[in-house]
């Protein structure tokens, strides 16, 4: 599984390049501040139960990399990558998640209703 | 130990002119493979994991040397044709930017330390030489 750097990512977003950022941490890790632009998903219990169906909903554009994002970047995210890479897509998982995100400084967006994208 | 390649399968590509490939590299960061297509002066992107040809790169005249600098995101690609070189971003399959070399260049190496590109003239009579280009 393919995994990129919150650097890297953090270039990626500050060139304007075209990615699909899909965030599967807990609601309570997306509250505290999650990386703009990203869509939160309500997948991370079934994602850690491996349930194959935990993405079926989610159709991403297939022209660009999609990189998929939890709280630490370990479980739930590379889950994730696997099932949409299954997809034919350009999928990364992002080192150290939304935590190494915030820890490094990187902008982050507050949603105050908790409204799940 | 001596291992046996076996043929798992052909990959289709787009119509292109008949005649010769040339170089290719694997992009470690996504599995896509740079392939030179020399015939039809172009770069052929293929996904070596699921096995399906990606875009086609044009721009590419006589393509020779594809070289990828893992680290870096990058691939490079010879357009020897063009006396120039391709400088790919190899998750956005899109030319970053051209360097122009001035002569017939062929095979590339990537000192990773230096971060210097070298490209080699091959067969090239009229240059003596490698050449050298900091990224």
């Amino acid at each position: 599984m393919h995994s990129i750097s919150v650097e890297t990512l953090r270039t990626w977003l500050t060139e304007g390049r075209q990615v699909s950022l899909v965030d599967v941490s807990p609601r309570e890790a997306w509250t505290e501040g999650a990386i703009p632009g990203s869509l939160h998903l309500e997948a991370y219990e079934a994602l850690k139960a491996r349930d194959p169906t935990a993405l079926a909903d989610l159709a991403l554009p297939r022209d660009r990399p999609a990189v998929v994002i939890c709280a630490a970047g370990k479980t739930a995210s590379q889950v994730a990558a696997e099932q949409l890479a299954a997809q034919g897509l350009q999928v990364f998982f992002l080192e150290g998640g939304l935590y190494a995100w915030r820890a490094a400084g990187y902008p982050i967006q507050l949603y105050p209703d908790g409204d799940t994208h | 130990m001596a291992s046996k390649l076996i043929l798992h399968q052909y990959i289709d590509l787009p119509p292109h002119p008949e005649g010769d490939f040339d170089h290719g590299d694997v992009a470690l960061s996504n599995g896509y493979v740079f392939i030179a297509n020399t015939a039809a002066g172009a770069v052929e992107v293929v996904d070596g994991e699921h096995l399906r040809h990606l875009v086609t790169i044009p721009g590419c005249p006589e393509a020779s040397g594809v070289l990828a600098a893992q680290e870096e995101g990058l691939v490079f690609a010879a357009a020897r044709g063009a006396g120039k070189l391709l400088v790919i971003d190899a998750v956005f399959t899109t030319i970053q930017r051209e360097v122009t070399v001035g002569s017939r260049p062929n095979g590339l190496a990537w000192d990773q330390r230096r971060k210097h590109l070298l490209d080699g003239p091959g067969a090239d009579p009229d240059r003596g030489g490698s050449a050298h280009h900091r990224f």
